[in-house]
């Protein structure tokens, strides 16, 4: 035995057997959950009118109520809230051949431009850095030349020894950019593969090494040079 | 790496047929064989409309409450046209580069 409830949903009342509408309320609360954001309530309206037409579908083809089945077939037909994933950039679906990876990642990056921009996030350069890209980082948050964020780092540490320990802050406290989206932002637009993606403390450590050894060999053919 | 190209094929559908609604979208999806989950189609018709990509406008419907009835902006087509350059040249791309088994 089911008791019929009458339902008002995007602004049609249907009847809809008790057990079914509980199915089709936790459907819609997880719908909520998942499209949050400030473009939810009219994602959730749209996805409410549908099953509405649906419903009215099936009530105009001789169905007394709306039963359990329905709601099942409806729910199956948009799909449930975790597999509606939003947002741009790496979806959950995301191709594991580097071909189609870079491909969304060009994508994705092509609509970041044209979307509010939400690349306003201080973080470190890895492609552009002489110790851990953190002057880079800011001069890509102030967009200007970080040969002038440097000049300044410089300027601080020469006259107030503030610099150095600042610096030092910043690079354990500032993430570096790593999502391929982030990286792109960071690149200026040039698309970026998977290698240059994942940099751990290790690598970190490794490249700085290499820095430093260069740099010595640098500051040494100076020295050589004057001499 | 679908929410790309399935932005590209919705703004080319509703380029083509002028106006659309989400189902017929998702009916020529569908013949496309290209499976989609309807609710996936709300939230990015949302998005892309926020964006200033897309307007829309509601029409009674007899089977149910009003529909929306998306349609292409101006700066809609001009994205699209630049969408649809970037696929060529990639897929022109791939297939220079790939030989199909």
């Amino acid at each position: 035995m089911q008791r019929i409830i009458q339902i008002n949903i995007a602004g049609s009342v249907l009847p809809i057997e008790e057990d079914a509408y509980i199915i089709l309320k936790e459907y819609i609360t997880s719908l909520q959950r998942q499209f949050a954001g400030d473009d939810g309530k009219e994602i959730i309206e749209d996805i409410e009118n549908r099953i509405a037409e649906l419903f009215s579908i099936r009530l105009q083809g001789g169905s007394p109520a709306i039963d359990r089945a329905d709601v099942q077939k409806v729910t199956d037909t948009l799909g449930s809230a975790s597999d509606l994933h939003d947002g741009p950039g790496p979806g959950s679906s995301q191709g594991s051949k580097s071909s189609s990876y870079t491909y969304s990642n060009a994508q994705s990056s092509t609509f970041q431009q044209q979307y509010p921009r939400n690349h306003d996030r201080l973080l470190r350069d890895p492609y552009n850095k002489v110790f851990g890209g953190v002057c880079s980082g800011i001069a890509h948050y102030f967009d200007i030349d970080p040969v002038m964020i440097r000049l300044i780092m410089v300027v601080l540490f020469l006259f107030f020894g503030i610099g150095f320990l600042t610096y030092i802050i910043a690079w354990a406290v500032i993430p570096a950019a790593t999502s391929p989206q982030e990286l792109y932002n960071m690149n200026n637009g040039n698309p970026v593969t998977f290698h240059d993606i994942s940099k751990n403390v290790g690598n970190e450590l490794q490249d700085l090494k290499r820095r430093g050894e260069q740099m010595s060999r640098e500051l040494k053919d100076f020295f050589s040079k004057k001499r | 790496m679908r929410k790309g190209l399935l932005e590209l094929c919705i703004l080319g559908i509703i380029q083509r047929q002028q106006e659309a609604y989400p189902s017929d979208i998702l009916e020529q999806l569908k013949d496309s064989k290209l499976v989609v989950l309807e609710g996936t189609l709300y939230p990015l018709l949302t998005r892309l409309k926020n964006a200033g990509l897309l307007s829309y406008r509601w029409e009674e419907s007899v089977s149910g409450p009003p529909r929306k009835y998306f349609a292409l902006t101006t700066e809609g087509a001009s994205f699209y046209e630049h969408l649809r350059k970037t696929w060529d040249e990639l897929s022109n791309a791939v297939n220079n580069l790939t030989v199909s088994l």
